[in-house]
């Protein structure tokens, strides 16, 4: 029912621009949550 | 509640147990029934992972830690994208290249048996209590809220999700999971837009959050580093990427949801949907706890949420202080009303001197109000001998049936029975996988037709829906509902993460080393959580160096037979 782990590797796609997106975006949500209690002051 | 209410919600039970019956065709073989034939598009496997993530647990519990504590426990998702990026760079290609029915398959492709069956076991045991509480938490809430027999709401969510679930196995978990998500958020976005109209006439948005804002209910980033506080962004980004990458990388209940997509590219896909959306999504779901907040400085609220509760001190000796705190309440709610305004009005008029003395004066009145409450808790908790009383969980679902319109009611409602349904559904389908693949088809009855596992299948999905009913009947609710459930994960997850870690990361190490690294990293968590009042966020973190320290350390001390073929992140073992 099932292969072996030693199924010959097929490369995936290269993603790398997709994690650095999914960085950025978090770093950016960060920041805006902090921005979003700052300005309606949060103390 | 009113009929139209019933009936949207015995409408949404309807459409979702026929939707999920729908799927019994494909059910047939079983590579259908558990992998849905590696078939479903990432969109579908991604929000399948969602909905097994967000339980009523999730819902209900963090709207009321919105409305009591504000929106700090985001924090707790900030670990979830990066976590994210490391699964998709390492368990989701081995996992799919080994074309595993389960994460612990994987451990004795690695390893050897014993060290995939301790993974199993602890993945059983962990889970099916959870299962048990992803089902109970929202039964009680319901049954005081809607006044419903709490048998009935427990039958209400396990038996049609253990139905659809039997019979229609992954597809249909999947499946009705991408409609439930559906419900879940519709329901979300409605109480928000009704929060936000139900404001008085005089208050706008940027006022009611302000307001939220002055009494620190908007504070989403802490950057102190407290080892003993749960939500920080040190405890978010370092501690939880450690959870998650246990949750999503070695939880069968997740790593079942992206196994079903069609490809690894796919699968991968799905999983950085979360990254994308969890974040943003936990913050509305969190800010409509705190625009229930602002509500309720408007409208007042019940002194306790909890009704039962409630009415058994009524009917005690003890019920003149309880009418006594409740006048004492209405007092301090008039007064704190009256100081919500004055301190809009003065920040409207922009003198500083004023708004700095009248947000002191709403402080100070807000104060007074929850010292009163905290007084009455205390009452309920002497009164009922149920010492870790807590109504924060039946803010929201009190909100909903007392201040929302008809047919609003049903469909939020609907929202809590689905994120209920939805978790568990995961939960039943990833045991039954676990016990027949890790278990029966492992020590019991190695080779049998395809349509004998697929039997057998059905059988422990039944089984294990059956046992979630009867263990969420005796279930207790025990304090903050979110904590309690990550509290037992957490107790198990470091353990598996740390046997992952030395699976894929390492190449030298052994079985043995896995195996005995293991019990250690259990054993050490264990103490940890036992002695220390370190948060519950650091037991993953603990646990998982633990058993790659150990299970090196004794991997180095036996001899190294690497399996031919087998490979770790760095190439072949050999």
């Amino acid at each position: 029912m099932t292969a072996a782990a030693t199924d010959t590797p097929q490369p995936g796609r290269r993603r790398t621009g997709t994690y650095l997106l999914v960085l950025l975006v978090e770093a950016l949500t960060i920041t805006a949550l902090w921005a979003f209690g700052h300005y309606f002051g949060a103390p | 509640m009113h009929l139209l209410d019933w009936l949207v919600i015995g409408t949404y039970l309807v459409w979702i147990v026929y939707d999920g019956l729908k799927r019994t065709k494909s059910a047939n073989e079983i590579d259908g029934y558990l992998l849905a034939k590696r078939s479903l598009p990432w969109w579908a496997a991604g929000l399948s992972v969602m909905a097994t993530q967000l339980s009523a647990v999730t819902l209900v519990g963090t709207t009321g830690q919105g409305y009591a504590d504000g929106m700090r426990f985001v924090q707790f998702y900030f670990g979830l994208p990066i976590a994210m990026v490391i699964l998709s760079l390492t368990v989701v290609p081995f996992f799919y290249r080994a074309r595993v029915y389960t994460a612990y398959e994987y451990l004795e492709q690695r390893f050897d048996s014993k060290t995939r069956m301790l993974a199993a076991i602890l993945f059983l045991v962990s889970r099916s209590l959870s299962c048990g509480v992803i089902i109970s938490a929202p039964a009680l809430i319901l049954s005081i809220v809607l006044g419903m027999n709490l048998t009935l709401t427990v039958l209400a969510i396990g038996v049609p999700t253990s139905v659809y679930t039997m019979f229609g196995g992954v597809q249909a978990v999947a499946w009705t999971d991408v409609k439930q998500m559906g419900v879940i958020v519709t329901g979300v976005l409605a109480a928000v837009v009704l929060l936000v109209l139900g404001l008085p006439r005089e208050i706008s948005l940027s006022d009611a959050l302000h307001i939220a804002g002055a009494a620190g209910r908007l504070k989403t980033v802490d950057f102190s580093f407290d080892l003993t506080t749960n939500y920080t962004f040190w405890s978010g980004i370092i501690a939880g990427v450690f959870l998650m990458l246990a949750y999503f990388g070695c939880d069968q209940s997740q790593v079942q949801r992206y196994l079903t997509a069609k490809s690894e590219d796919e699968g991968r896909s799905s999983l950085l949907l979360s990254a994308f959306v969890k974040i943003p999504l936990q913050a509305l779901i969190l800010l409509t706890g705190v625009l229930v907040f602002v509500f309720y400085l408007f409208t007042q609220p019940p002194m306790l949420f909890n009704e039962v509760h409630r009415a058994k001190v009524a009917a005690s000796p003890r019920a003149g202080e309880l009418t006594a705190l409740e006048h004492e309440f209405s007092t301090a709610f008039a007064a704190r009303r009256e100081a919500a305004l004055a301190t809009t009005e003065a920040r409207r008029g922009g003198d500083a001197a004023r708004t700095a003395q009248t947000r002191d004066a709403f402080l100070a009145a807000d104060r007074t109000l929850k010292d009163t409450r905290a007084r009455a808790v205390h009452l309920v908790k002497e009164v009922s001998g149920d010492r870790s009383y807590n109504d924060v969980n039946y803010v929201f679902p009190t909100f909903v049936t007392t201040q929302l319109p008809i047919g609003l009611v049903g469909l939020i409602i609907a929202a809590i029975f689905a994120t209920a349904m939805s978790a568990s559904a995961g939960e039943m389908n990833a045991l039954a996988t676990s016990t027949v693949i890790d278990v029966y088809r492992r020590h019991i009855r190695k080779q049998a037709p395809d349509a004998h596992y697929l039997l057998v299948s059905k059988l422990a999905t039944g089984f294990w829906g059956l046992t979630a009913c009867g263990f969420a009947l005796y279930a207790a609710n025990a304090g903050s509902l979110i904590e309690v459930v990550n509290k037992v994960g957490s107790l198990f997850y470091g353990t598996l993460l740390g046997s992952f870690v030395l699976a894929i990361g390492t190449r030298r190490a052994t079985g043995r080393g896995a195996f005995w690294g293991m019990l250690a990293g259990f054993a050490s968590v264990l103490v940890v959580a036992s002695t220390t009042s370190i948060s519950y966020l650091w037991y993953n973190l603990v646990g998982a160096v633990v058993v790659v320290v150990v299970g090196m350390a004794i991997s180095y001390t036996g001899p190294f037979e690497p399996r031919p073929g087998v490979r770790w992140i760095g190439g072949a073992v050999e």
